[in-house]
């Protein structure tokens, strides 16, 4: 057997790996949105819940949404890992304990923060959420070398332009507003999610050529 | 701690994989590098991958499941019954005795990859 010939069935295992790739991002798309959307809707459809019992509820969602994130994340570190040594070209790394730690320290400064220091809680949050926004453009970049899909983009600008503007808004004075930003991005990330299961089809006919 | 090889030492790995008459299939490598990359695929995904008919990766899948390569099992989901397809340790070595090879071979860009020969 040639070598091209090895490297020829890994450029196709790679192809049909990106169908494989955008569908789970699908997933992953709409496991936040409904985890936003939770934790937008909670507290006022439950007011009598207090504090520390929301605390404790949005503590579980997000560790959920965040395993299937880092499910996700590993599909992707691993056709990074192949990409890169097929093509040639460096890629980007992210260290895994890394992306561990921040994610808890995200949920963390998401739950801890916004209810027991309500003074700071909008401007900490939104830093953070700044943070994530660049995370997540970051990761799909690694995840999709070749150029990130059109759903990835609308994902995460959807999300950075609602920290921003809820920073900005926290800075004014007027942090409530944000609540109005963040379904917007809710509704954005389930697009997103629809429009990366239809799109998947697009990579399945590729990898047959 | 992973254990420094030297270049022929990683070919022979991998050469030696090739010797085995399961693995002298360009099918069953591509369902072994896929499944290394997913840890494990659903028999539609195989389908897909492939483009086989399904009596044909069937046939595959029972080769690579009798050399100890791949563990098949059904599932019940959402949608019924599903043959899930999972790669095993052995099937994993090979995988990463792969990737290692490309690793080898990035590092000598300028020779033409037809001059080496894993297996004749």
């Amino acid at each position: 057997m040639q070598v091209s010939e090895l490297k020829q069935i890994g450029w196709k295992a790679l192809m049909y790996q990106r169908y494989i790739l955008r569908r789970a991002y699908a997933y992953y798309y709409a496991s936040w949105a409904f985890t936003i959307l939770l934790y937008l809707t909670i507290p006022l459809v439950f007011p009598q819940i207090g504090n520390f019992g929301l605390f404790v509820i949005y503590i579980t969602i997000g560790i959920i949404t965040t395993l299937f994130s880092g499910y996700v994340f590993r599909k992707a570190r691993r056709r990074r890992e192949l990409y890169g040594l097929l093509s040639g070209k460096r890629t980007y790394k992210l260290n895994l304990v890394v992306l561990i730690v921040w994610w808890v320290a995200f949920i963390l400064a998401i739950d801890f923060g916004y209810y027991y220091f309500r003074n700071a809680d909008y401007l900490i949050v939104n830093l953070f959420l700044i943070f994530i926004a660049i995370f997540l453009a970051v990761q799909l970049r690694a995840s999709f070398p070749e150029g990130i899909p059109f759903e990835g983009l609308l994902a995460s600008f959807s999300f950075g332009l609602s920290a921003s503007l809820g920073l900005l808004l926290s800075i004014l004075g007027f942090s409530s507003f944000s609540t109005v930003l963040w379904f917007f991005t809710v509704v954005c990330w389930f697009l997103s999610s629809y429009l990366s299961f239809e799109r998947s089809q697009e990579e399945l006919e590729l990898s047959r050529y | 701690m992973a254990e420094s090889k030297t270049k022929s030492e990683v070919f022979q790995e991998f050469s030696k994989y090739l010797e085995d008459p399961c693995l002298r299939s360009t099918a069953r490598i591509l369902i072994l590098i896929s499944l290394g990359l997913n840890g494990k695929l659903g028999f539609t995904d195989l389908l897909r991958l492939t483009g086989l008919g399904k009596g044909s990766l069937s046939n595959h899948i029972e080769k690579l499941e009798d050399s100890g390569y791949v563990r098949v099992s059904r599932r019940l989901t959402f949608s019924g019954w599903r043959v899930l397809v999972e790669i095993t340790e052995d099937g994993l070595k090979v995988y990463n005795s792969y990737l290692k090879t490309l690793e080898l071979l990035l590092s000598q860009k300028e020779e033409k990859d037809d001059e080496y020969y894993l297996f004749d």
